[in-house]
């Protein structure tokens, strides 16, 4: 089975995980296409494959995976990261409450729960992780897996920063289940069925929108495995979560394949 | 000595050379403006939907229009307007009378939300005196008011804060409480609500409680922010239907009648009052009708445009500006000038008082602007966006309601 990981910074566990337990998996190949931040928005359907004008993205795809992205090269493919991810929520959140929201704390404005959700259906939409997608379901049929950016560790809410005040806020309020709910929901409905969502592992979960700490100790740079990111990095994950996550994505890729043959 | 009291006046005060060998394109001397609106200018916006173009062209020149209650970011532009942003400068929707301003001043400086301000339909709750801002209503009567009073305080701040206050007088029709009083931007039943004809009332205002009302709007408003100035405009867009046992034109034209009065009552007695006159513009026989739709009753783009440029201090179309923008206007031999931000005119310089504009107040409401809290994540990208949208949001749909 030939697999295709896109993605951004948080396919770096993946990769480092993958390293580390290709042996064991002899009938399956896996290649990265990775790219930092958002460089891969630049990713765009042309003449049948996934390519980037962007001389920047250029470069990373040519480093990390050779080049543009051929559906007929791949069997299986999986977005990882991308700007799918829970911050933009949270930040709403933060200057924002819904009626069903029990939070206080901070200097917001009162919207319905429509209202609130509205606006996160548009924030998220946004994102160029579902425009990969998107775009990649127009050259082929091939399964298309998502898997959103992780969510924060849990130090995230030691420190009275404002900047990561929400994750805090909405925490101590109890509004964080709701929120991850809501961001559940969007996700699938913005994927459109199209596109199988791979929610975080549950057993890497402190509460619905932290990350256990032990998992976001010692994460690695994208392209310089050897330097650690610094101590108030929230938001990536350790070789270990990767092990955890690639593990339920090779799980499902692996079902569903049987379940087709 | 001239033969006549008319031999020396100038050729906008006869009809054959102001108006029957002009067009609305070509119309000058229309309006003589007490104040300027410069780019630094905090202007605001309130009224019925006509209100909500002037807001619209005031963004496209750079002006400072307020938007104390801007929308989440990741609203379109559509999606925003269904919930009452980026209308007016807080979230209030229409306010068609006087008496529904007062009623909204009043209770903003207050703080405390009207005590009937709450309906209910099919198990959701609506705020009464803004039902459209929320299209699907709340989940509990006690979140109505807990967002209620959170927009009377936003309200309060612009008040606070605002240099132009831009009002359009709509309707002079309403409905109120038959035991409160208070006025409903809606009936009662339309969006929420139910009619009751025990508990509610059809009310049309007369010129003297419309001139009462506004008169004692801006005195509220001036003990709060004595700097504050008010362009008053009147709606030419006509009543969708009337309560008033009339005939629809009839009604109309009574409406529209006792506004337009007023608004040059107040004009007249007020130097910090000013009216503009984009009803004559567009609903007198000048336009012959041209700027009103198929329907004559919404206006159509063009009309639009031609107000504005009356408002703005453009020259007649065909002849090169010169002008930049708000804030800027061509004299007679084609200079600009760079008019005062909200100063007025000398000749009408100080209030009905005899006051001098007192510039300390000025610079006190400029810093009570920049303290006007808005979210960190406000979609301020998004009012520019607005700019583009041309849609005006009329409540056409409630007011039909009123015809059923």
């Amino acid at each position: 089975m030939r697999l295709c990981v896109v993605g951004n910074s948080h396919s770096g566990p993946w990769k480092l995980a993958w390293d580390e337990m290709s042996s064991r998996f002899p009938d399956v190949s896996m290649r990265f296409f990775a790219g930092p931040g958002k460089t891969l928005k630049y990713l765009e359907p042309v003449d049948g494959v996934l390519f980037s004008r962007d001389a920047e993205l250029q470069r990373y795809l040519m480093l990390t995976g050779g080049g543009a992205i051929r559906p007929d090269d791949h069997d299986v493919f999986c977005i990882v990261g991308c700007g799918v991810v829970m911050l933009p929520l949270v930040k709403l959140y933060e200057s924002w409450r819904a009626e069903s929201h029990r939070g206080s704390e901070g200097t917001f404005q009162l919207v319905s729960d429509a209202c609130f959700e509205a606006a996160a259906r548009g924030m998220m939409s946004a994102s160029h992780g579902l425009a990969i997608c998107r775009n990649l379901r127009t050259l082929t049929t091939k399964p298309i897996y998502l898997v959103p950016q992780p969510m924060p560790g849990e130090a995230i809410v030691q420190r009275r920063a404002v900047k990561h005040a929400g994750w805090r806020m909405s925490l101590e309020a109890g509004d964080d289940k709701a929120l991850a709910d809501l961001f559940a929901r969007l996700l699938g409905e913005l994927s459109q069925g199209d596109v199988a969502v791979l929610p975080q592992p549950a057993s890497t979960l402190a509460t619905p929108l932290l990350t256990h700490e032990r998992f976001s100790r010692d994460s690695r740079h994208l392209f310089q495995p050897d330097e650690a990111h610094p101590g108030n990095e929230y938001f990536h994950m350790n070789a270990e979560f990767g092990a955890i996550s690639l593990g339920d994505f090779l799980s499902a890729a692996v079902a569903k394949r049987s379940a087709a043959a | 000595m001239p033969h006549s009291p008319y031999e020396n006046l100038p050729g906008r005060a006869f009809w054959k050379t102001a108006i029957s060998e002009k067009t609305p394109d070509t119309v000058e001397g229309l309006w003589s403006r007490k104040f300027s609106i410069g780019a630094e200018t905090q202007v605001a916006t309130a009224g019925s939907c006509f209100a909500q173009h002037i807001a619209r062209f005031l963004r496209q020149r750079g002006s400072e229009v307020i938007d104390v209650e801007p929308p989440p970011p990741g609203l379109d532009i559509e999606t925003a307007r269904s919930f009452g942003y980026l209308l007016y400068s807080a979230r209030y929707g229409n306010i068609y009378s006087t008496r529904q301003l007062l009623q909204l001043t009043k209770e903003a400086y207050s703080g405390v939300p009207l005590a009937d301000c709450v309906w209910e339909k099919n198990g959701r709750f609506y705020d009464a005196y803004r039902p459209s801002v929320e299209p699907k209503g709340l989940s509990t009567p006690d979140l109505v008011i807990a967002h209620r009073r959170q927009h009377l305080e936003q309200v309060r701040s612009m008040l606070d804060s605002v240099s132009v206050f831009v009002f359009t007088m709509g309707l002079t029709e309403a409905w109120v409480s038959r035991t409160t009083h208070h006025v409903y931007p809606t009936a009662p039943g339309t969006i929420a609500g139910s009619y009751d004809p025990n508990a509610f009332a059809f009310k049309n205002f007369t010129f003297k409680e419309t001139y009462d009302d506004f008169v004692e709007f801006r005195a509220i408003l001036k003990q709060h922010n004595l700097s504050a100035r008010i362009l008053v405009t009147v709606s030419p867009v006509p009543l969708t239907a009337t309560a008033a046992d009339k005939h629809v034109l009839v009604a109309t034209t009574y409406s529209k009648s006792v506004l337009r009065a007023v608004a040059g009552q107040l004009a007249d007695e007020f130097a910090d009052v000013d009216y503009f006159p984009s009803y004559e513009l567009i609903a007198s026989p000048f336009s012959r009708g041209a700027f009103y739709e198929e329907n004559l009753r919404a206006v159509r783009e063009e009309g639009v445009r031609s107000v504005m440029r009356v408002f703005f201090d453009e020259p007649p179309v065909g002849v090169k500006s010169q002008a930049t923008g708000a804030g800027a206007a061509v004299d007679p031999r084609g200079q600009k000038r760079v008019v005062a931000v909200a100063e007025p005119d000398t000749a009408s310089a100080g209030d009905a008082a005899g006051q001098d504009p007192d510039p300390r107040a000025a610079r006190k409401a400029r810093r009570r602007a920049r303290r006007v809290q808005v979210p960190a994540g406000a979609a301020k990208g998004v009012v520019s966006r607005a700019d583009k949208e041309e849609e005006v949001v009329c409540e056409e749909v409630l007011l039909e309601a009123f015809s059923r």
